[in-house]
């Protein structure tokens, strides 16, 4: 006989007029590890708001360890003991891992309290899930995997029956989401529940019992791990985004070499070789973010060239390559930190035009070109504000961007991070653009999960050494 | 010509204490303004309350007389002596309780009621007309004959066309075992696999001992199986399968049977997952007769076990259909 942790029956929650959650079913049981794939985020914050704090709901009924816990008609108004795990921290800052773990997750209900008690109850569990975390480490201290491991061991000693964990991989290295991974299937042994939330259906199937995916705020389907492969979800996908992902493109596509790092060394890169092809897709995973801070911070002209050469079409450069024109830069979360909210869409989409339009008229005529040539293709948006834009109109403008800058190479960090299946494609598709138009593309990729599609040749790096082509 | 906007109870309420509140804050203004010492104050303060005592007594003793008359309205409903009044008051409570009353009145269509007991009456009369003795007899000649004649296959069909009748129709008891119903799901199979062939596959987990003995309501599960066979796997290209899954947690006992057929498109789905949310007195009303029967399967459930019970179906166009039917773990003998 299972035990039935969470059960929503038919919720409908609407939030500002929108309906954020329509008709969600889901059930969970003791001891599973349910992964929720998202093809669109719509109602993934309001389903995580609605499983902690009981947000009242329009319809249906919420079940918390079988007890009806809010309704159309009830909600209780206490939360619910439901751990959430993200990449903001819940820890308390000023204490200490063993405060954090034994003092506030209200375990320990005595006035006078023993911390060195808590060192041995803390390795023992430690050891069972393979962490080392000393007991009297501040929290402020922790590496974010060590924060995770915390949170993790808090929500066990307080007796938390079911656990959120909320695109654990866009924060986490790739050894520590394996560690993270082992520490997940130790407790869901033994009965703790878990929902995995994730963009990334391998990263669920390597985990998860059962993988529900989300569109629009409801459920549309809960495959069982056994059942069913990968053919079902690109299936899925295509019926509910219309596409599917393009193949890799074979590598008689790529021309000659448009940018060749020899032996560059900076404050955070030693000795990096690297040379990209013209119109070529490389995707460079790394398992911390030191070799992707440094990468950026060559190519936006933060660190300066302590060894080696850069060469742009076989010509060495000696100035930053932030102010080379053929250089671009696409930063992580570009929606957010490369628009420039008070300057007018057409001011953003001609901010890196080769040669700044000073006087008026040309300005005005450029604008009008630009207008008659791009409306087609991105709809009437140009009369938009920039807060306005949903988050698919935000990235073709940058894209659209580094178009009229005509580089020969991008480099995107992060590509994929934090968003959605849907906008996973749309990107894959601005990406393409740039490739159609022979610039080569270098996505920097931090984590194992996140593999890009269109990449061509991926290097792997390790330690800032390239471990595998 | 421009309907009279409505006025409720509850909106003179809040009116009434809105104008209260004003008029007590400006004549503590004017009283503070005007007095002339202490005794200026106290008759001030007087003079303010005997006027605050006036103006609410006329108001609520407006409001009062119209709940009386809806007082006296409901009990004289509640003692069966009218049922179409609750729905032509002068003023009602509030908006929401206009709204529910004319909602219970309308539930309440004897036409309505009227229809469904015909419907009930004829179904007795079919089932009364077929004698299942006849029927079975009949078979039994029939799968002679055919074993006679070296026609197994035709045999095998009778024999299972037979047992279905035998579950389908003779057994009167609303609630089965789980194991009952498994072996109903089987038998049905049996002859549809007469048609299909090997293109037609039933999974079904192995239940748990608590399982088995549990009671469901007689054919919940057929229905179900029927509509995954006829509407997904019978235009579907290659091997269909009908898989069958049952868990039991303490107090309830979930059923889900799902399909890797066509699916359905969206706003089919759409428009299911809307009637099924709806009342059963909705079903009725919406005059569906017998009807689809997952909405038939979800009334009968809710009707015999609450409103949080029944069926929820996802369903992917391509990929397949998912319906999952929740009752309670129900243990006792048959009722």
């Amino acid at each position: 006989m299972k035990t039935e942790i969470l059960r929503l029956d038919n919720v409908s929650l609407q939030m500002s007029g929108i309906m954020q959650l329509e008709r969600f079913n889901l059930q969970i049981f003791s001891g599973e590890i349910m992964g929720l794939m998202a093809l669109n985020a719509h109602g993934v914050s309001s389903l995580v708001s609605l499983l902690q704090s009981n947000t009242p709901v329009h319809f249906g009924r919420v079940y918390y360890c079988e007890q009806l816990v809010n309704s159309h008609i009830y909600s209780r108004t206490t939360p619910n003991e439901i751990v959430v795990i993200e990449q903001k921290s819940h820890l308390v800052n000023g204490l200490t891992v063993g405060d954090n773990v034994f003092v506030l997750s209200g375990v320990e209900r005595r006035w006078l309290l023993h911390t060195q008690s808590f060192r041995g109850r803390l390795q023992e569990l430690e050891q069972a899930v393979g962490v080392d975390i000393p007991c009297n480490r501040q929290v402020e201290e922790l590496s974010l995997f060590e924060r995770c491991m915390v949170e993790l061991l808090k929500a066990w000693e307080s007796g938390a029956r079911l656990v959120l964990l909320w695109n654990i991989s866009h924060f986490l290295a790739g050894t520590d989401i394996g560690r993270l991974h082992y520490a997940i299937r130790h407790f869901a042994s033994r009965g703790m529940a878990f929902i995995y939330i994730s963009n990334s259906y391998e990263e669920l199937c390597g985990l998860c019992d059962r993988i529900a995916v989300m569109y629009n705020g409801s459920v549309v389907k809960v495959q069982e791990r056994v059942s069913g492969g990968s053919e079902d979800i690109h299936a899925l996908l295509q019926q509910f985004t219309g596409t599917i992902s393009s193949p890799p493109r074979s590598a008689m596509s790529r021309g000659s070499i448009c940018l060749n790092l020899s032996s560059v060394s900076t404050a955070l890169l030693k000795q990096v070789d690297l040379a990209v092809y013209s119109g070529e897709c490389l995707a460079i995973h790394t398992e911390d973010r030191r070799l992707l801070d440094g990468m950026r911070r060559l190519a936006t002209g933060q660190s300066a060239l302590l060894g080696g050469k850069v060469l742009i079409d076989g010509e060495p450069i000696h100035r930053p390559m932030a102010r080379d024109q053929r250089v671009a830069y696409i930063a992580e979360n570009p929606s957010q930190m490369m628009l420039f909210q008070d300057m007018s869409y057409l001011r953003n989409l001609t901010f890196c035009l080769p040669r700044q339009i000073d006087s008026w008229f040309r300005r005005r005529s450029i604008y009008r070109s630009l207008r008659r040539e791009l409306t087609p293709e991105l709809g009437a948006v140009f009369d938009k504000d920039i807060r306005d834009l949903n988050a698919q109109e935000k990235y073709a403008l940058i894209f659209r961007r580094v178009l009229l800058q005509q580089p020969r190479v991008v480099f995107f960090e992060q590509p994929f991070w934090g968003n959605d299946v849907l906008l996973q494609q749309h990107i894959e598709r601005q990406v393409q653009l740039l490739l159609a138009k022979k610039i080569a593309v270098v996505v920097l990729i931090v984590g194992i999960y996140d593999a890009f599609p269109l990449a061509e040749r991926t290097l792997i790096y390790k330690n800032g050494h390239l471990l595998t082509q | 010509m421009q309907e009279k906007k409505k006025q409720y109870i509850l909106d003179d309420l809040l009116r009434i204490i809105l104008a209260m509140f004003v008029l007590t804050v400006l004549f503590a203004f004017s009283c503070l303004l005007l007095s002339h010492g202490a005794r200026g104050i106290w008759l001030a303060v007087l003079a303010q309350f005997t006027l605050l005592g006036v103006l609410g007594g006329v108001f609520l003793r407006r409001c009062l007389r119209i709940v009386q008359k809806n007082e006296q309205v409901m009990q004289l409903y509640a003692a069966g002596y009218t049922i179409a009044d609750i729905c032509h008051l002068k003023c009602y409570f509030s908006r929401g309780t206009e709204m529910a009353l004319k909602k219970a009145v309308a539930l309440l269509d004897t036409g309505k009621l009227l229809s469904v007991s015909k419907r009930q009456a004829q179904y007795l009369a079919l089932q009364n007309q077929i004698n299942p003795h006849f029927l079975y007899n009949t078979l039994e000649g029939i799968r002679s004959e055919a074993v006679a004649g070296g026609l197994n296959v035709v045999a095998d069909m009778t024999e299972y066309l037979a047992k279905f009748f035998r579950y389908t129709i003779s057994k009167v008891e609303n609630l089965v075992s789980v194991t009952e119903e498994l072996e109903n799901i089987e038998t049905y199979f049996a002859i549809q696999q007469f048609r299909f062939g090997d293109r037609l596959r039933l999974e079904i987990d192995d239940p748990e001992p608590g399982i088995q003995n549990c009671q469901i309501p007689k054919l919940t599960m057929q229905p179900l199986v029927e509509n995954a066979i006829i509407h997904g796997l019978e235009r579907k290209i290659g091997i269909g399968v009908v898989s069958v899954r049952l868990t039991l947690t303490e107090k309830r006992l979930i059923v889900r049977i799902s399909d890797n057929g066509v699916g359905m498109e969206p706003e089919t789905l759409h428009q299911l997952q809307k009637e099924l949310c709806r009342t059963a007195y909705d079903y009725i009303d919406s005059g569906r007769g017998t009807g689809i029967a997952l909405l038939n399967v979800n009334n009968r459930i809710r009707l015999l076990f609450g409103e949080q019970y029944g069926i929820t179906i996802c369903s992917t166009p391509g990929l397949g259909t998912d319906v999952t039917v929740t009752l309670p773990a129900k243990h006792e003998g048959r009722a």
